[in-house]
């Protein structure tokens, strides 16, 4: 008979062993990452962050932050631990990793205004076929499929920034009802807010009451403010 | 032109549409490239000149692990689907994926070029590779001492190969070495195709035509019937991950008649006793190419060393072994990462005027600091076991400090002391052991080296 369960870590395939403590041994579910992939993935503070967009320590709010922005949290800092996880996740497609967001994200879920939906950026039909998954909604439970993407967005070097914003909103299309409710949006990476913003106006002119968002990860200010 | 291509890519190996299409689209969208290439590979299997199979069956076929559930639908099949997270690495493997394989390129008949000569022992080793083809063995062990010169024992049973117009394999576990070889290789053997394939090639390197590959074991994964002789080089430098993936690999890799010679200064006990028994045929080069005897590492009591590091100071064995070699180069081995700081800084106090530092796996100014070591700006590289093999310098003296520490294996041990005396010209390097307690690893790595000398006198 095996007396301790055992499990194997997400990312480095080390074996994991539960605590020494009365409590973990009789848990039959083990973490699904061992203590040192645990250390790497350190999650922003949500207590001390601005509440417009989730930066890590820039409580109440950053210099650049308005009241009326567009509102996200993000679980992770985009360090270059957090960019290794979400390189192997999106791009060389281990899909199982999303199993390590879901339930973090969730609790995010629960630090913004209730949703009636919450609904993944998604991805052009061509680059779904190449990658194989949204990397967006396989990081929540029950995402709620209510847009879709035109084309891939053509290059955009050229175009001044107003103009890349009106292309990004031409790319989006609202799929379903949307009226009266209040939708949580969901992607990987944050970076500028472009895209999460191009999905919010789509879908406000769509009917939509309010939108915010949350991602696993963000980009952070190059200096601190 | 694509169609060709997409044959030249496929000879010998076995690849996913994904890496077709990543290797030969050329900036073409993935979507369009994909139909097109699928396209045409439907074509080339109805003409029989290609082969495909369900990458993912009861097992994945490429690396024999267990699939994992993939979460939702897929995006390639919209079914339930499962992928593979143990090749993942070399790109991914889904269920609703093929394996598409051709037959193994034709090679050309290539003359070895190299203008020195081999030494009888050598010859006698290179010899029994050629022999080991020629009687169609499925395995033949080549047992070459640090400094023996195995690449060019190698050469001839190359040379056979290429002359019945097939390729050949040499693969090794370690990508610096690979480095190392592919352009040895290729100066031996001027008129032959030579490519080296290790993690972190564009993806149309992965496709590049070979006569001779040179590549990690783990590329193995990509080749599949393609070799009549694969050549697996320090088959040991990983020696707790003898594991079943490269097995597998190997044996998918090299011909269903094919051989596998497995080269090595230090063969794990299994393979020892599978050679002493008779399983595997093996032929044994004790002695070095410059004919000296392998330096016989010397025990020197450390004492409680740990303790006088906390000092800053080294047990006085260590120091006069130092002071002994003030003008020749030193590779001081320790145990741990965390010993190299402290063991540097004892070594600058204890020994002013001479300049030292260290490397470790992690360092990013590694190859700055072996090859300021080459260039003989450092007199004391201080080194953990990451530096056991492939370095060679002329007249180094070598030193394991704590060599009680479980990680100097009597495999590290011989490698270490073979780092000493490679040169004809200082072929009498000095090797010292440093130890709280000799441990019958550090005994028996001595043993073999006495024995080896012994041997082939
Ligand atoms: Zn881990
Ligand atoms: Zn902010
Ligand atoms: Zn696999
Ligand atoms: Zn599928």
């Amino acid at each position: 008979m095996k007396l301790i369960v055992t499990g194997t870590c997400l990312l480095c395939s080390e074996t994991i062993y539960p605590a020494g403590d009365w409590y973990s041994l009789l848990q039959t579910k083990l973490p699904s990452l061992c203590s040192a992939c645990t250390a790497k993935l350190a999650p922003i503070s949500q207590t001390s962050c601005c509440t417009i967009c989730g930066h890590p320590d820039s409580k109440p709010r950053c210099a650049a932050c308005q009241p009326e922005d567009f509102m996200q949290r993000s679980l992770y800092p985009y360090n270059d631990d957090v960019k290794d996880v979400l390189a192997r996740y999106k791009y060389r497609g281990d899909a199982a990793l999303a199993a390590l967001f879901q339930l973090p994200m969730q609790r995010l879920l629960r630090r913004l205004p209730k949703a009636d939906a919450v609904v993944p950026v998604p991805l052009h039909a061509d680059r779904l076929f190449e990658r194989g998954f949204n990397q967006a909604e396989l990081v929540v439970r029950r995402p709620k499929l209510l847009l879709a993407r035109r084309t891939l967005s053509a290059k955009q070097s050229k175009s001044t920034p107003v103009e890349r914003e009106a292309n990004l909103r031409e790319a989006f299309h609202v799929t379903g009802n949307v009226t009266g409710m209040r939708i949580t949006l969901v992607d990987d990476i944050y970076t500028t807010g472009a895209t999460m913003r191009a999905c919010k106006d789509v879908l406000m002119q769509a009917g939509a009451v309010s939108v915010c968002g949350i991602t696993v990860a963000r980009s952070l200010r190059k200096s601190p403010m | 032109m694509l169609k060709k291509d997409v044959l030249a890519a496929l000879c010998g190996r076995q690849l996913t549409i994904d890496e077709l299409v990543t290797a030969l689209a050329g900036g073409e969208p993935f979507r369009e490239s994909y139909d097109m290439i699928t396209q045409l590979l439907d074509t080339l299997e109805a003409e029989g000149i290609v082969t495909k199979e369900a990458a993912i069956q009861k097992t994945c076929r490429r690396c024999g692990e267990t699939p994992t559930m993939l979460p939702g639908t897929c995006g390639r099949c919209g079914k339930t689907c499962s992928y593979c997270r143990g090749c993942l690495m070399m790109g991914r493997i889904t269920a609703c994926t093929f394996l598409y394989r051709a037959s193994p390129p034709a090679a050309h008949p290539a003359a070895c070029t190299w203008g020195g000569s081999l030494s009888d022992l050598q010859q006698q080793g290179a010899d029994a590779l050629v022999t080991a083809y020629r009687k169609k063995r499925s395995r033949q062990l080549l047992w070459a001492v640090c400094g023996a010169g195995k690449t060019e024992m190698l050469f001839p049973l190359i040379e056979a190969v290429l002359a019945d117009q097939k390729p050949v394999m040499i693969a090794t576990p370690r990508r610096d070495v690979v480095q190392e070889l592919e352009p040895r290789i290729r100066a031996a053997f001027p008129e032959a195709t030579t490519a080296g394939f290790y993690g972190g090639k564009e993806p149309h390197e992965r496709i590049a035509s070979f006569n001779i590959a040179v590549a990690t074991t783990h590329q193995l994964l990509r080749f599949r019937d393609a070799f009549p002789v694969l050549i697996i080089d320090e088959v040991d430098a990983f020696p707790f991950s003898a594991d079943a993936a490269l097995i597998r690999a190997a044996s998918q890799a090299v011909d269903q008649n094919g051989l596998t010679v497995y080269v090595t200064a230090t063969p794990s006990r299994t393979l020892q006793q599978e050679a002493k028994r008779g399983k595997l045929p093996a032929v044994t080069v004790g002695r070095r190419y410059h004919g000296a005897d392998l330096p016989v590492p010397a025990f020197h009591w450390a004492g409680r060393w740990q303790k006088r590091l906390e000092k800053k100071r080294l047990p006085e064995t260590l120091v006069r072994f130092l002071r002994k070699h003030r003008d020749r180069q030193v590779l001081l081995f320790v145990p741990e990462t965390a010993d190299l700081e402290p063991v540097r800084e004892a070594v600058a106090k204890l020994l002013p005027g001479i300049r030292c530092t260290s490397v470790y796996s992690g360092e990013p100014l590694r190859a700055e600091r072996v090859k300021a070591f080459r260039n003989k700006q450092i007199d004391v590289l201080v080194t953990t076991t990451i530096l056991e093999r492939g370095i060679t310098i002329e007249n180094v003296q070598t030193a394991v400090l704590g060599i009680e520490a479980p990680i100097f294996t009597e495999t590290a041990l011989i490698q270490i002391a073979g780092r000493a005396g490679r040169s004809p010209r200082y072929p009498n390097g000095d090797v010292a052991f440093f130890h709280f307690g000799k441990t019958s690893a550090a005994v028996r790595a001595v043993a073999t080296i006495r024995r080896l000398n012994r041997e082939s006198r």
